[in-house]
């Protein structure tokens, strides 16, 4: 890989700012895509496409947060074992 | 189905059955309506479970079956909407940021903000940001390209973006 890699994409390219966000980019490429960003805000004067970055990471925190511990009432849960139990003694049955 | 595969499907069940039921319940906000839909998704995977390949994965499976009920009763208008039992568990936490985006904002607000989504957005969120599920898998619970998921989540996150931010 070289460093040219993202040069095709523009900084704000969806592409890019998910798989950045979403954790999709290996080391190496974060790192040079944290490089164009830098460099964005220096020669083009961008900031656009950095507080794309932290929004968005800010965004997905919150979501994740959210989630929640929760699980399968008890009573849902035998329900559903007894049905398949029943299925199973039928099958024996044959 | 013969003993062999009932007991597969159970190892199945005991294995997913809270991931299942959770997202059953991001789906349909409230408890009772999750439990319906979870109990209706394992009922139908059961009777389709031939249709099965082994070497894919149930939990993708079972989430695509369980999305299409979901699906289905939202557009028969079954289902009812109430995300106050949501919004009330964690109403409290606030995120602290320096930006102006999300400053002060309370998850609360997030989630009231995920809900107005349009479904195709909602769902990849869900999936997503919720859930963890990687690109791949999401593809496979929606039956789209991964670069649909990637793209959704972005204007899904835009939209969000857009409704969170604090005009000053
Ligand atoms: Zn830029």
């Amino acid at each position: 890989m070289n460093s040219n890699i993202f040069s095709p994409l523009g900084c704000c390219d969806e592409r890019l700012v998910t798989d950045f966000v979403d954790k999709r980019m290996t080391k190496k490429e974060a790192t040079l895509y944290l490089r164009k960003i830098e460099n964005c805000a220096k020669v083009k004067n961008c900031q656009r496409c950095k507080k794309l970055l932290d929004d968005f990471t800010i965004l997905k925190e919150g979501c994740t947060s959210m989630k929640q511990p929760l699980v399968m009432p008890d009573t849902l849960e035998h329900k559903l074992l007894n049905r398949l139990h029943e299925a199973l003694i039928q099958t024996k049955n044959k | 189905m013969n003993q062999e595969d009932i007991a597969l499907f159970e190892r199945y069940f005991l294995e997913y059955k809270d991931d299942v039921y959770r997202v059953a319940y991001y789906f349909t906000r409230n408890k009772d309506d999750a439990e319906d839909l979870a109990q209706d998704a394992f009922m139908r995977a059961y009777r389709f479970f031939y249709r099965f390949h082994r070497d894919s994965n149930f939990k993708s499976w079972i989430l695509r079956i369980m999305r299409n009920i979901y699906l289905t009763n939202v557009q028969k208008n079954k289902s009812t909407i109430n995300a106050d039992e949501l919004i009330q568990s964690t109403a409290t936490s606030t995120i602290n940021v320096e930006s102006n985006f999300l400053q002060g904002i309370q998850i609360k607000q997030i989630q009231k903000a995920i809900e107005k989504l349009p479904e195709d957005f909602r769902e990849v969120i869900i999936l997503c940001d919720l859930e963890s599920l990687p690109y791949e898998q999401i593809a496979e619970i929606l039956k789209i390209p991964i670069g649909t998921v990637r793209s959704r989540l972005h204007r899904g996150r835009l939209l969000l973006k857009e409704r969170l931010t604090v005009h000053e």
